[in-house]
């Protein structure tokens, strides 16, 4: 009788027994199982101030990925450069100031949307057509005065107005809003260059027509730095007041100037170093926007960098990229993983522990110690399989219940964190209420594979473990243990 | 057949007491043997080192002139040796017929018979079986191995007088038609009496033959 055939009787005979271990490694293998698929399930979250409009979708940089990148490009230069020592690499640095404090800053090559990501997307089937937008650029008016509210206190404010570069001005969120309409001039277009775009209030106020040039620099070294010069295309109606960012006159609604895409950077000093803030892709049919939706996912681009938002303000965030997921699924699974080795360790000791006699039967009759470790495998692994095709079945449920509970804790933390922060932190932009909606956790040939490797693993490890502590013995005194 | 040379054995927790003191025997084939001695004179430790279950301190064991531990106790348990033991030790899960295939292959169900068990019992769970029907599996199972020599540790310690007898008609049967080297450890002085030689065993060595 070879080992595969004992194995196959002495699990079919004894079956309360195998029963039993087929209910552990079940119940482990579903907790292995929602332990690894938390690490790649899709968080839905719904952000009332961030949705695009229509049939469009809505590129974002990642807040999560990009402190992340933060730390790593941190610890990079730390290797560099040393602890401790000024420097910067890959568009993070830092310096101490006189005062001994260390000072760290991104600029735009870091903060920036890629542009060849962005076109990757806009190449997908499915897309009629698209806007980059750049982020609110402040820069000093050379030659015009802004709108001021004079009642109010000027000395923190950058003095500036904003400027807002629009690859296509048509399909910018609030002229697709209908928060303003250009009624006088054209709007900017793709290929413009030095053109703008003002509001009524701010034309009115220096008597701009269209044709007249406005001249702008670095609000920061607003005597020394170059001028450049942007000719008004068209003036803006606010239908309804465009939403300010932050605090200050600099960023209120009348001093947003429309300019073409290149033109912030330049102003601002930056030249060829853009920042993209946000893409819109808009959709060929309205009635495939969801498949659009798809089709863009599907591009070749590293999403953890990105949120990809549709008009309800939906937009997907990878375990990783949600605050401490990750690191919570991988504490659960090796909680999973060192909690199943003990028990079925103890489990499988117990059983070897009541073989005494068949083991020493079986080395009496000439089998191999190895021979014998491999039944308790064999045995091992049998019940293993059967009970890892049930939980098979049951971990889309499993996982999901566990990932909704695992985010629902961790945005209760989040709000807890924030509650007890209030008032202490400041905040650079106002990025608007966050929900989580949904959470999906997808069971696919990764997870199954990852889930299929730990659960035969563990199984391996213990059975390994607590057969080798009985047949590591004599012969003799196993068979006299028998007696 | 095989010879037992010098050898000698102590537990490694009590060196300076020999269990086993420069034993020298030898068993031919086509004889039953009979090992006597009293509780802890060394007489199952003998046979644990024929058995190939244990290594001896010192001396040697050979089968056919060649030393066991050459190639392995283990080929030596598979190929030389088969073991009966006095309870039986047959695998609860098993049936009558796969213990005996667990010897070897052979025509399971006839060797059976031949021992007296028949084609109901030969399929029932072992722990349905009376002590003898068990004993007598058992020794289907060493049969079945087709090795040359058959040990046997108190073979007939739990069975009843008669079970007994027909138990040691079939040892010497084994002996004497099929040419085996018998074996058997035994309290028993009815057995001892039914063997071919007798090794009275005291205090590790050989006291008598």
């Amino acid at each position: 009788m070879n080992i595969l055939q004992l194995s196959v009787r002495c699990l079919y005979r004894k079956w309360v027994r195998s029963l039993l271990l087929f209910f552990i490694v079940f119940v482990a293998a579903i907790f292995i199982y929602a332990g690894w698929a938390c690490q790649s399930a899709s968080i839905q979250i719904q952000n009332s101030s961030r949705q695009s409009v229509g049939a469009s979708f809505r590129l974002e940089a990642n807040e999560s990925y990009r402190h992340k990148q933060i730390d790593v490009l941190a610890a990079e230069l730390d290797k560099k450069v040393g602890k401790n020592m000024p420097g910067g690499l890959g568009g993070y640095f830092r310096k101490q100031l006189a005062s001994g404090e260390w000072m760290t800053w991104t600029d735009n090559s870091f903060e920036t949307l890629k542009l060849s990501d962005i076109e990757k997307i806009a190449e997908t089937e499915g897309i009629r057509a698209y806007n980059i937008t750049t982020t609110n650029t402040v820069v000093n008016p050379v030659n015009f005065t802004r709108i001021e509210d004079k009642d109010r206190d000027q000395t923190s404010d950058q003095k500036g107005v904003s400027l807002r570069g629009c690859r296509d001005m048509a399909y910018d969120f609030d002229v697709q809003q209908g928060n303003i309409v250009v009624r006088e001039g054209r709007m900017v277009a793709a290929g413009d260059e030095n053109v703008c775009v003002v509001s009524r209030e701010l034309a009115t106020q220096n008597q701009l027509q269209i044709g007249s040039v406005l001249e702008f620099n670095d609000w920061k070294e607003r005597e020394a730095s170059a001028v450049y010069a942007a000719e008004v295309i068209g003036i803006y109606d606010s239908i309804q007041k465009i939403t300010q960012i932050m605090d200050g006159d600099s960023y209120r609604a009348e001093n947003i100037i429309f300019t073409d895409l290149s033109f912030p950077e330049k102003a601002e000093g930056c030249e060829n170093n853009p920042l993209y803030r946000t893409a819109t892709f808009w959709v060929e049919d309205v009635d495939d926007y969801e498949a659009a939706g798809e089709a863009i996912r599907k591009a070749d681009i590293d999403w953890q960098q990105y949120d990809l938002l549709d008009n309800s303000g939906m937009s997907d965030t990878m375990a990783e990229n949600f605050s401490g997921l990750k690191s919570m699924s991988i504490m659960l699974l090796c909680l999973v993983l060192a909690s199943s080795i003990f028990i079925l360790l103890f489990v499988f000791l117990f059983w070897i522990k009541n073989r005494v006699c068949e083991i020493g039967i079986l080395l009496s009759v000439g089998k191999r110690k190895s021979d014998i470790m491999l039944q308790m495998l064999a045995e091992g692994l049998i019940v293993g399989a059967a009970a890892f095709l049930l939980a098979t079945c049951a971990a889309p449920y499993v996982a999901g219940m566990t990932a909704d509970y695992l985010v629902g804790s961790q945005t209760e933390l989040d709000r807890e964190k924030e509650e007890a922060n209030k008032g202490m932190v400041s905040v650079s932009e106002d990025v608007g209420e966050e929900m989580v909606v949904g959470v999906s956790v997808r069971i696919q040939g990764d997870v199954i594979a990852l889930a299929c490797i730990s659960v035969m693993g563990v199984i391996a490890v213990s059975a390994g473990l607590s057969s080798f502590c009985v047949v590591a013995q004599k012969p003799k005194d196993i068979l006299t243990k028998m007696s | 057949m095989l010879e037992v040379k010098d050898v000698s054995y102590y537990y490694k927790s009590q060196k300076d007491k020999l269990v086993l003191d420069s034993i020298d025997c030898r068993f031919e084939k086509g004889k039953m043997y009979a090992i006597l001695g009293t509780s802890g004179s060394g007489k199952t430790t003998l046979l644990s080192l024929l058995a190939g279950l244990d290594a001896p301190v010192k001396g040697t064991i050979c089968v056919q002139g060649e030393d066991i531990g050459k190639k392995g106790l283990c080929y030596h348990r598979k190929h030389n040796i088969s073991l009966v033991f006095q309870n039986y030790n047959l695998i609860d899960y098993l049936t009558p017929t796969e213990n005996v295939l667990l010897g070897g292959k052979v025509d399971a169900q006839s060797l059976l018979a031949q021992m007296g068990i028949g084609a109901d019992a030969s399929t029932r769970s072992v722990m349905q079986l009376s002590g003898g029907q068990q004993q007598r599996v058992a020794i289907a199972r060493a049969i079945a191995s087709k090795a040359p020599i058959l040990l046997a540790d108190e073979p007939t310690g739990n069975l009843d007088e008669k079970t007994a007898w027909e138990i040691t008609e079939l040892f010497k049967l084994l002996a004497h038609e099929q040419e085996k080297c018998v074996i058997v450890v035994t309290h028993s002085k009815d057995l001892a009496e039914e063997a071919d030689a007798v090794l009275q065993i005291k205090d590790g060595k050989i006291e008598g033959r």
